[in-house]
């Protein structure tokens, strides 16, 4: 005969519940707030013609479609200090059938090689995994863009596949590489990476224990 | 209490700085530059930074000369340190 859990006060413990929030930055959603500037960084200067839009300039229209295509997931990674937004982060092309889905990722201000970026990818790499049951994400990267993580090759993702001559960019074809995050590999390597970043209590929230009364009999 | 000579405490330093970046020992000394010399990504500096926060107690990203990494050497990481890493004092 099945138990009620509630009625034999036989509950089950609570999950952990991974946040969004780290000592040095945090991860909050894209609001319709952050288009202009979201835009701007998107289509202007070098980082135009690395990102998505590779030098091109879509409409206002196209770009806020654009933006939420196939989009599962999307977070500002922000730096607490100023709170100011220094990245952007997100899940795409969900696969539940096979468990996998594309992740992307971009550094506003490309000189920038603050730790602040992968700490924030870090996050929210435990969030997507936490919140669904992806077996691996994978990340399309230009061989040009490749080299400001490449260390993880191997510990952190794997390099999976590997289009020859397959972007254009100032004279020259680049190889554009598949990474793929294996969730096994990145809860045995890629959580140590926020070992001194969490904090022991998301700021601005207090921890409320509910005890409910039993059911009657 | 451990007690370290500068010598020792700069050795055990570098190994670790050598082992966390994947880069050889022998490359580590105090003017060696982590991105033009050694050759750290930013995925290697990050990973720095958390050797550093959780085995000296240290928090680079706090510290002002480490706001910009470009040009920070071996050295400048060293001389914020401790000589004696958190938990061994």
């Amino acid at each position: 005969m099945l138990q009620d859990p509630v009625q034999s006060n036989d509950f089950r413990p609570q999950p952990a519940f991974p946040s969004l929030e780290g000592r040095h930055v945090f991860l909050r959603p894209v609001s319709t707030g952050d288009y202009a500037g979201l835009q701007q960084a998107e289509i202007q200067g070098e980082l135009g013609m690395r990102w998505r839009y590779r030098g091109s300039t879509p409409s206002p229209e196209q770009w806020a479609q654009g933006l939420w295509r196939t989009v599962l997931a999307q977070h500002l990674i922000v730096r607490r200090a100023d709170d100011r937004p220094i990245g952007l982060v997100l899940v795409y092309q969900p696969d539940f059938q096979d468990g996998h889905a594309q992740l992307a990722a971009v550094r506003f201000d490309l000189a920038d090689r603050s730790p602040r970026m992968m700490l924030g990818m870090a996050l929210f790499l435990r969030h997507v995994f936490a919140c669904w049951s992806f077996r691996k994400l994978y990340l399309e990267v230009t061989e040009f863009n490749y080299e400001q993580f490449a260390s993880g090759a191997g510990r952190l993702f794997d390099v999976e596949g590997r289009y020859r001559d397959h972007v254009y960019f100032n004279g020259a074809y680049w190889d554009q590489l598949v990474l793929a995050v294996g969730r096994e590999r990145w809860q045995s390597h890629g959580e140590a990476l926020l070992a001194a970043e969490d904090l022991e209590e998301p700021a601005g929230t207090t921890t409320v224990t509910l005890k409910l009364p039993a059911r009657p009999r | 209490m451990i007690v370290h000579g500068r010598d020792e405490a700069w050795s055990r330093f570098a190994d670790a700085l050598a082992a966390v970046g994947e880069v050889d020992r022998a490359e580590v000394a105090e003017p060696a530059r982590l991105i033009d010399d050694l050759g750290l990504d930013s995925l290697a500096l990050t990973e720095v930074a958390v050797m550093v926060n959780t085995v000296y107690g240290v928090d680079l990203l706090e510290v002002d000369a480490f706001q910009d990494w470009e040009g920070v050497t071996a050295g400048d990481l060293f001389a914020v340190l401790p000589v004696v890493p958190a938990g061994e004092g």
